[in-house]
């Protein structure tokens, strides 16, 4: 083993004392060449992409169509209506026509009573079905009874023959037979009436007297009815203390048929209180749900608030066009690709609309509801999927080759005989003036050897188009003279090629033909 | 400040010719049926906002042609009551069809409110526009 080390120190020794020595017999002055590698630096692009970016940031139409956005969302989300959905069941014949309402909790009547209009019915009976926070302790005949749950129900409602009134509580069992018993201030002959009856009473169809605890599938487990305490609905507001006239169940009973009736008077009801509202007509049974569905009319708003905002929106960011036109030219120069430049404005403005689209939503659901989401929601993805296609194509879809619209312009030469120079421009001078469809503005002429006219003329038919004529006259072989003629069109508006050329024609038509009838009027001569 | 007919016809025939007086057209068209189908109150809030917005947008469209009017007008050498007369031209004209749909909803102080935004945002959209010609030329 030692020897395997020394061997290794010998080793590393001489290694390390040969690279001194290289080390110091090498020259000083002697320079390595390098070879340099160029390193793009990444960062530049990003700065690059963020000034792009940045720019169109503070641009004032990209807020314009932010707000359009937002406006139109909200527009769609104010239309939004439900219609309730009903559900119907045959429940045999049971020769009643009533309503039934049952809260979740205590409710004030004065609250509700309005969204119903309670006062038109004549029949309208309240219930209390109240299960106690904690359980109420009477001592009754020395005995202390815990009572669970208190009902409430309309005076002289009858009970196993027993009427219930106002100084008059029933416990279920058959322990109590005209007992009396203070509570506060006030003296009250509590009665007992047989368990089963107050067991199978029902206010409504299905629905027990005692309250509600849980449900065994459809099975109802109510409180057991030797815990409950009944008495009239006024009574258990003051055992209660409300300070208002609450209660948790409506029955109204309508005789002789309902009538018509529409259920979107519920509507309100069960948007601000969301009970269980049923209604039975003998024998068919309707159930109202709280949960709507949206109606043909609410698609119809959101699908024109999309419409409009789509049409909105595609202006506005056409007036964005020059800008976008100018930052691509100077990026161009530096070798920025156009797809990646359309790419990137597109992109940016989709995340921008999809942020903005998500925070309305959210906000629309908060205030609004779901309805007004459902409704919100169509209306942002067909127009943020139509404009953002129409952007990539028409708005940020630049190519390094623009199309220049040439001016619309003649050129054409005429030769005529037996005519001299300044007579002709005198004459020609004249149809200008004459003509019916162009106003001369400006006419320069000049008559020597050869001739030459200057004119300028406006279109009479519509403002914003004039021309531009120039004419040279020249000798051409002996008696000819060559009229060279070069017209351009010009206007104040963008119009098409085609325009210009029909206006253009008009003059060419005048020209052409009036210098054929007058110089062949002056060989006749 | 007189008011100059020739510039209000001109301010009438730019817009006819122009894209935005057909934005607006369909835009306060489609916009009619919330006021008349969609029973709610809060719908004038909103349509008063859409409204300058269209006129804004309807402005927008065509506004390089505006500026190639405001170029003539500056080399003809226009008075300023010319120039105002069509500004004031286009934005009425442009103000009075966003106003369609308010106007169903019957409520005054919409209509105002309408009448009085949708006319400063278009005078004000014009006359910038004039102020940027006559700086560069």
């Amino acid at each position: 083993m030692e020897v395997v080390m020394m061997l290794i120190y010998v080793a590393v020794f001489i290694i390390t004392i040969t690279g001194l020595i290289k080390i110091l017999k090498s020259p000083l002055h002697e320079v390595k060449e390098e070879v340099v590698e160029f390193h793009k630096d990444i960062t530049s692009n990003i700065i690059v992409i963020y000034k792009i970016l940045s720019d169109f940031m503070k641009s004032p139409i990209l807020l314009t169509s932010l707000l359009i956005l937002s406006t139109s969302l909200l527009l769609s989300a104010i239309s939004a209506q439900s219609s309730l959905s009903v559900m119907s069941m045959d429940v045999g014949r049971t020769g009643t026509y009533a309503i039934y309402i049952g809260f979740k909790d205590l409710t004030p009547l004065d609250e509700f009573s309005q969204l119903l209009n309670i006062s038109e019915f004549r029949d309208v009976k309240f219930y209390i079905r109240y299960i106690l926070s904690s359980k109420l302790e009477l001592l009754v005949n020395d005995e202390v009874v815990s009572i669970y749950a208190l009902v409430g129900v309309p005076v002289n409602y009858t009970l196993d023959g027993v009427v219930v009134s106002d100084d008059v509580l029933v416990i279920g069992g058959g322990k109590y037979v005209n007992t009396t018993l203070r509570v506060g201030n006030n003296s009250y002959m509590i009665t007992s009436v047989n368990l089963k009856v107050v067991e199978d009473s029902r206010i409504f169809y299905e629905i027990p007297l005692l309250p509600v605890q849980a449900y065994l599938g459809t099975k109802p487990i109510t409180v057991p009815a030797d815990k409950v305490l009944i008495t009239t609905t006024s009574n258990v507001i003051k055992l209660l203390h409300l300070d208002k006239y609450s209660v948790t169940d409506v029955v109204i009973g309508l005789k002789d048929g309902l009538g018509s009736y529409d259920v979107e008077v519920f509507r309100g009801l069960l948007e601000g209180y969301r009970p269980t509202i049923m209604v039975l007509k003998d024998n068919v049974l309707e159930v109202l749900s709280s949960y709507g569905l949206p109606t043909k009319e609410s698609l119809l708003s959101s699908l024109i608030s999309a419409l409009i905002s789509s049409i909105v929106l595609s202006v506005t960011f056409i007036a964005l066009q020059p800008k976008v036109r100018s930052v691509y030219d100077r990026l161009s120069i530096l070798g920025f690709h156009s797809w990646s430049f359309t790419t990137l404005l597109t992109m940016f403005v989709a995340v921008v609309f999809l942020v903005l689209g998500v925070i309305m939503l959210v906000i629309i659901n908060h205030l609004l509801g779901i309805y007004s989401t459902i409704n919100s929601a169509i209306t942002f993805i067909t127009s943020y999927i139509t404009i953002i296609i129409f952007i990539n194509k028409k708005v940020f879809n630049l190519s390094t080759t623009e199309a220049v619209s040439v001016p619309t312009s003649t050129k054409f030469n005429l030769i005529v005989r037996g005519v001299d120079v300044c007579h002709t421009l005198e004459y020609i001078s004249n149809l200008l003036r004459s003509d019916e469809f162009f106003e001369l503005r400006d006419l320069d002429v000049k008559c020597d050897g050869g001739g030459f006219l200057h004119a300028s003329c406006r279109f009479k038919g519509v403002w914003g188009i004039g021309l531009d004529l120039d004419l040279f006259v020249t000798r051409h072989g002996g008696d000819n003279l060559e009229l060279s003629f070069n017209i351009s069109m010009w206007s104040i508006e963008e119009l098409s090629e085609k325009q210009l050329e029909s206006i253009l024609r008009l003059l060419n038509s005048k020209l052409l033909g009036g210098i054929k009838v007058w110089t062949l009027s002056q060989v006749q001569l | 400040m007189d008011f100059k007919s020739g510039a209000a016809l001109t301010a009438i025939k730019i817009l006819s010719r122009g894209k935005g007086i057909y934005i607006i057209i369909t835009t306060s068209s489609l916009l009619l049926y919330y006021p008349i189908f969609v029973k709610n109150p809060r719908i004038t809030y909103l349509l008063v906002v859409i409204s300058v917005l269209n006129a804004l947008v309807a402005v927008l469209a065509d506004i390089d042609t505006h500026k190639s009017l405001f170029y003539a007008f500056r080399i003809c050498g226009a008075t300023p009551s010319t120039l105002m007369t069509y500004i004031i031209t286009t934005s009425s004209v442009v103000t009075l069809i966003s106003l369609i749909p308010i106007t169903i909803c019957i409520d005054v102080f919409g209509v105002l409110t309408s009448l009085l935004m949708n006319i400063s945002v278009t005078t004000s959209l014009l006359y910038m526009s004039y102020i940027k010609v006559r700086k560069y030329s």
